[in-house]
């Protein structure tokens, strides 16, 4: 006897940095509705969007940079971002990226000190970097 | 304002009466946001992807607005180039 299931496919995205910036400026209109239509439907649970830690330093990197976007406000955007339960981080748990997201709020050290920082467990951390040594 | 218990699970329980007043129903989704010393509950009204989308473009110079991706990074890459060389 055959047994129906009502398990429904889930499709797979990867975004790149772009996908995610166009969102968040609404500036490029076809690129804008593209992202916000794919990330609508990774809301209702439709679309699993996977997000590479580096997508997020890219994120960040740009938008403090060449947006001049102020931390706190587009570190709030990034986190708001991954409350949605869809959303994954491809190489590390979604908790650890948003602790450090936390951490870039209160310290004036970029995601890439600011991961190593939290993820040394019990090594040593070797660095040149006076503002990461200070840290220590 | 009221006080609420922490179970062993981490959960709290808010009266029914508080969550009819602001419409939140079982499976309602609150955005938790640590504040100064606690925490703000804030029902999420709609949809998170509608609240994300174009709330950043208020904090950019309209100039940099349409600029396409291989030139941000460009001009990404010079910006951070000359900062490095001026203060280090």
């Amino acid at each position: 006897m055959s047994q129906r299931t009502s398990q429904k496919t889930i499709k797979k995205a990867y975004l790149d940095t772009n996908f995610i910036l166009r969102l968040s400026l609404e500036d490029i209109e076809s690129q804008y509705l593209e992202a916000k239509e794919t990330l609508s439907d990774v809301e209702k649970g439709n679309t699993e969007a996977h997000l590479s830690l580096l997508v997020v330093n890219e994120f960040c990197w740009i938008s403090e940079n060449y947006y001049n976007v102020p931390r706190k406000k587009y570190i709030p955007w990034l986190m708001k971002f991954l409350l949605l339960d869809k959303v994954k981080i491809v190489e590390v748990k979604k908790d650890l990226t948003i602790k450090v997201l936390k951490l870039m709020l209160k310290k004036n050290l970029d995601l890439t000190d600011l991961y190593l920082y939290t993820t040394r467990g019990n090594k040593t951390l070797l660095t040149f970097d006076k503002k990461l040594k200070k840290l220590l | 304002m009221r006080i609420v218990t922490i179970s062993s699970k981490n959960q709290i329980t808010l009266p029914k009466k508080d969550l009819d007043e602001l419409a939140i129903k079982p499976s309602s989704k609150l955005i938790v946001e640590k504040q100064k010393g606690g925490f703000f509950l804030r029902p999420v009204k709609g949809s998170i992807v509608h609240e994300l989308a174009g709330s950043l473009k208020p904090y950019v110079d309209p100039k940099k607005l349409g600029v396409p991706f291989e030139k941000v990074m460009k001009e990404t890459i010079k910006i951070v180039t000359k900062d490095l060389a001026e203060n280090h």
